[in-house]
């Protein structure tokens, strides 16, 4: 505190107050790594016989819960120990800018997907380490390029590992199938769950009502 | 409290330190208040690492002021107390970084 007054940087405070609030916890870390997993897993639903529409539905219903498990534990594990906060306008935009792209790649990702599938693409036998460098680049255009973007927008660190798991999960799909997802998934689950544990340590219910 | 700065001419006229946003704790306050919208008492304390009563001695403070306001609202079906820091405040608060820089400026020896 001896510092403050004279070298404060607002903008350091703002980014501080803004990864205390999103970031610090855990659960975005625990988001993703549940995600890793579902699609690690997913491939496996055949051999404990979920097929068909089942193993749609199933697997939807995961992939859905994942990003509502992450509103209800803001909602009623995080909040609660930290407290409400409205952010400024600025940032506000800031989180709308990240909304837009995410919600690009996810359009892009989805017509790519379509192509391919009604053979709009023209297919091509590719072996060796030209079949790798292919899957390389989906996993960046998958993985990669997406999640750098949202770490460098909400100014968190952990996503830039997350996306190099990601791509390189996916690069490896061809030779080793989901593999790469449940490991990638299971590490990053693990950090999260750290993370998430040292700050219910760190931030125990108040004890009085915040009124 | 008051420092000096100096014009053209040579001749000191005192800059004036608001001492209320110049006390440790409420400046802490104060600084968070301004890089957000609003926030609750919780998010302040947990900012700030002041005490329940130490936080709620300032707030009043800063309150009668009339540097932040208190916004009373529901959240999901319960009273909850906001509290953002007004025009007044902010205007305070730039004038306030600015006396300092202006302050620590004047120092001699740089």
């Amino acid at each position: 505190m001896d510092d403050m007054t004279e070298n404060i940087d607002l903008k350091k405070l703002e980014k501080k107050v803004w990864k205390s609030f999103f970031v610090q916890d855990g659960i975005m870390d625990i988001f993703f790594g549940f995600m890793f997993l579902v699609l690690g897993f997913r491939p496996f639903l055949d051999d404990i016989g979920i097929t068909g529409p089942w193993d749609a539905i199933l697997s939807t219903s995961l992939i859905l819960s994942a990003p509502l498990l992450f509103i209800l534990g803001k909602k009623f594990i995080i909040t609660p120990r930290m407290g409400i906060v409205k952010f400024s306008r600025e940032r506000k935009v800031k989180h709308m800018k990240v909304v837009i792209l995410i919600a690009f790649f996810i359009i892009a990702t989805n017509i790519i997907l379509f192509l391919s599938l009604t053979k709009g693409f023209p297919r091509v036998h590719l072996t060796g380490l030209v079949l790798y460098l292919k899957r390389l680049g989906i996993g960046l255009f998958l993985w990669g390029v997406p999640l750098s973007i949202l770490a460098y927008f909400l100014d968190y660190r952990h996503i830039y590992f997350i996306a190099v798991l990601g791509a390189l999960s996916e690069s490896i799909y061809a030779y080793a199938g989901s593999i790469g997802f449940i490991v990638s998934g299971s590490i990053i689950l693990i950090m999260g769950l750290v993370i998430f544990f040292r700050f219910l340590r760190d931030y125990p219910l108040p004890a009085e009502e915040s009124e | 409290m008051t420092t000096y700065e100096h014009d053209a001419g040579g001749n000191q006229s005192p800059v004036k330190i608001d001492r209320l946003i110049h006390e440790p704790a409420r400046f802490l306050i104060i600084a968070h208040l301004y890089v957000v919208e609003s926030a609750d008492f919780l998010f302040l304390m947990r900012q700030t690492g002041l005490t329940r009563g130490n936080l709620s001695s300032h707030m009043s403070k800063l309150e009668a002021a009339g540097y932040i306001e208190v916004v009373k609202e529901f959240v999901d079906k319960k009273p909850h107390t906001m509290l953002q820091l007004n025009d007044e405040g902010r205007k305070a608060f730039q004038e306030y970084r600015q006396s300092m820089r202006q302050a620590l400026e004047d120092l001699p020896g740089g």
